[in-house]
């Protein structure tokens, strides 16, 4: 699943720990997310998409979309 | 709203490693007692064997508690491998018997929890190259 949240994140400075101490995850975790090997689950997405103020639509895609 | 987003894992890990710490502890302790403890004489001395095994129950129940408090990227690298290391020490163990009677030498039951161990580190090495 394709998305946006290197950018996002890069946007606002913040480093990967950062975030995933907002998120209550592990570093490695938003690493994954990031280089899209790891998909979140529909809770985390949540999170994600309420952080950073947007719809979980704007932040992820699916692939073949 | 950050109250929210800091909630629902990792939360018990500072309380992981005492209660793992007790629980080891009291299964020396019981070890240390059920060997030490002079019950040949007595009719129901196999309930002894308790002593080291409820602290193992304890300790169980511990790691699973950790396990689903983990965070969800490492709950699913630490399931899969739990679950590697289950169905390959179960089939090692079922191959095994054909070996044996083949006239490989009696398999012990110590050998399986050190083939799950085994395989739960090759599981995990695997399932955490693939999120890496």
């Amino acid at each position: 699943m394709k998305n946006k949240l290197r950018a996002l994140r890069a946007a606002r400075a913040w480093s990967q720990g950062d975030l995933a101490d907002k998120l209550g995850v592990s570093r490695q975790t938003v690493n994954a997310i990031e280089t899209e090997k790891y998909d979140p689950s529909l809770p985390l997405a949540f999170k994600i998409a309420t952080l950073f103020k947007a719809s979980i639509e704007e932040i992820f895609e699916a692939e073949g979309d | 709203m950050t109250r929210m987003l800091y909630s629902g894992s990792m939360m018990c890990k500072s309380k992981y490693y005492p209660r793992l710490a007790v629980g080891f502890t009291a299964y020396a302790l019981g070890l240390f007692a059920l060997n030490h403890f002079d019950a040949e004489h007595l009719p129901h001395r196999h309930w002894l064997v308790l002593l080291p095994v409820l602290p193992l129950i304890y300790m169980s129940a511990v790691i699973v508690r950790h396990l689903s408090d983990l965070d969800e990227m490492w709950r699913k690298i630490v399931t899969e491998a739990l679950a590697f290391s289950a169905i390959a020490t179960g089939f090692t163990c079922f191959s095994y018997l054909f070996l044996r009677d083949m006239g490989a030498a009696e398999f012990h039951a110590e050998w399986a929890f050190y083939l799950m161990w085994g395989y739960y580190f090759i599981g995990l090495f695997f399932s955490w190259r693939r999120y890496k």
